[in-house]
């Protein structure tokens, strides 16, 4: 049987709510072992399980977690260790400190890294300075993430936060595993960022579940891509985007110095761009074929 | 909704009528235009109304939807992939051609989301077809308070929702009051 851990790939930074013990135990086992298996580093952010257990419980699997800690290719830490090492919830801190662990995992010669984080602290521990910026740190994670390097999940357990809270926490990733998720689950949306041409690919469908991060991403591209050319933003493989997605794509193209170019737009998303942007500055839409920009621009 | 859409500007409107018409119809006539032309001078009509009692007045429940119409409730950020799917499948069933299945799609689901945004109930989505028109109506507990949300290009980059459903469908009928909305969408076949 295949399991959503079986489904993710590097790029993803995925919003992963549970409802039992069980489930999350099993999902950090699933996720560690695959990741070791695969030569991937792995970083594991244990809370609720004190990671002594959690290391047992990988090695009944039969996963050799004691060499993997050794060689420095499993790493343990909880909160304390970690998100809240100052004492607080430093959300740029951290962020920073993304930075140079995906630097550092490359520098390694590492094919990936895996993270997974039982994000029970920012629940636990209310009274924390700082927790109340987790939904804009998440979103800000999924720009660091967007490089197809590492793959992420962030559990959130449902006990400890409200419905609320958690919507907006979701909605700051690009996909989320919701509860009664089928086998045929993958992830919604996958923002990947390119390098040849500088821009952004969006795979998959951009809709309210996802639009803090999807509009994180975008707001970013100016201070994440190299200057000097547009923007290319990959959508043909984009198999639905509504309203505020192209609203998004508008703005971004506006505020990007030397604006962008949309390659692969379906005909749906061509007439969005066109009633809510037609006169927008920087934006240029190429059709599916990435030809003909003149009659492709859908103004009528 | 002209009257106010209008407002404030440089423009000059003038709605020929036909004084044989209906004497309903040229009452009404003279209740949504402040200045009536006869013969070649003009009077302040009598009647002239303020355009938001003529619009509330006018802002009657839609015919019920038909026993036959099938239907699906919707409720949280997850269900939107649903409605999606569901929309797709129906429309293409009925006979809407693809690409304006597409259009549907993006409508529907933009109405689905305002009810995500603006109510915590949920909502649900009905279609049906109807002489040559694809009808589908979405149902929820909001209120949609700016009656022309869906007629007037916003100035922004935001706040295009309505309108752009608006744009994307054949018809467009809204009855909002507190506590209920539903907004039917039509397509031609």
């Amino acid at each position: 049987m295949t399991t959503p851990v079986d489904r993710l790939t590097p790029g993803d930074h995925i919003c992963w709510p549970f409802r039992t013990d069980d489930e999350r135990l099993t999902t950090m086992l699933e996720f560690v072992g695959a990741g070791l298996g695969a030569g991937e580093k792995v970083l594991c952010f244990t809370e609720e399980i004190a990671p002594r257990t959690l290391q047992s419980a990988l090695a009944e699997r039969g996963v050799d977690v004691e060499t993997a800690d050794a060689l420095g290719q499993a790493r343990f830490h909880t909160a304390d260790t970690s998100y809240l090492a100052t004492g607080r919830f430093d959300a740029e801190a951290v962020l920073d400190g993304w930075h140079r662990q995906l630097a550092e995992a490359r520098q390694e010669g590492y094919a990936g890294l895996r993270v997974i984080a039982d994000m029970a602290w920012a629940a636990r521990r209310p009274q924390v300075d700082g927790t109340e910026r987790l939904a804009w740190y998440e979103a800000q994670a999924s720009r660091i993430f967007a490089d197809a390097y590492a793959t992420v999940v962030c559990m959130y357990d449902q006990r400890l936060f409200p419905g609320d809270r958690l919507r907006g926490i979701a909605a700051a990733h690009p996909a989320a595993v919701f509860p009664r998720t089928g086998d045929d689950w993958h992830p919604r949306l996958r923002l990947v960022r390119t390098t040849d041409p500088a821009g952004l690919r969006l795979i998959g469908e951009a809709d309210r579940a996802c639009r803090d991060a999807l509009e994180a991403v975008l707001a970013g591209l100016a201070e994440d891509l190299p200057a000097g050319s547009p923007a290319t933003v990959d959508v043909s493989r984009l198999a639905f985007a509504d309203v505020s997605c192209a609203a998004a794509l508008v703005r971004t193209a506006g505020a990007l110095p030397y604006g962008m170019r949309i390659v692969g737009a379906s005909a749906a998303l061509r007439r969005l761009l066109d009633m809510i942007g037609a006169e927008a500055p920087g934006l240029t839409v190429l059709p599916a074929d990435g030809v003909s920009p003149a009659a492709a621009t859908g103004r009528r | 909704m002209v009257n106010m859409a209008f407002a404030g500007r440089d423009a000059l409107i003038v709605c020929p009528y036909d004084a044989r018409l209906d004497a309903r119809v040229l009452t009404e006539a003279q209740r949504t235009h402040p200045v009536m032309m006869r013969e070649g001078s003009r009077l302040p009509s009598p009647r002239y109304d303020d355009p938001l009692v003529v619009i509330d007045e006018l802002n009657l429940p839609l015919p019920p939807v038909p026993a036959h119409a099938v239907a699906i409730a919707y409720h949280g950020n997850a269900c939107l992939a649903e409605v999606r799917r569901f929309t797709a499948e129906r429309a293409a069933a009925i006979g809407l051609r693809p690409g304006r299945v597409q259009e549907l799609v993006v409508a529907v689901n933009e109405l689905a989301t305002n009810t995500l945004e603006h109510t915590s109930a949920g909502g649900r989505l009905s279609m049906w077809s109807e002489q040559r028109m694809l009808v589908c109506q979405v149902d929820d507990d909001g209120h949609v308070v700016d009656p022309l949300a869906s007629r007037v290009q916003p100035a922004g980059a935001r706040g295009h929702g309505l309108m752009v459903v608006n744009r994307l469908c054949d018809l467009m009928r809204v009855h909002s009051r507190p506590g209920r909305t539903m907004i039917r969408l039509h397509m031609l076949i």
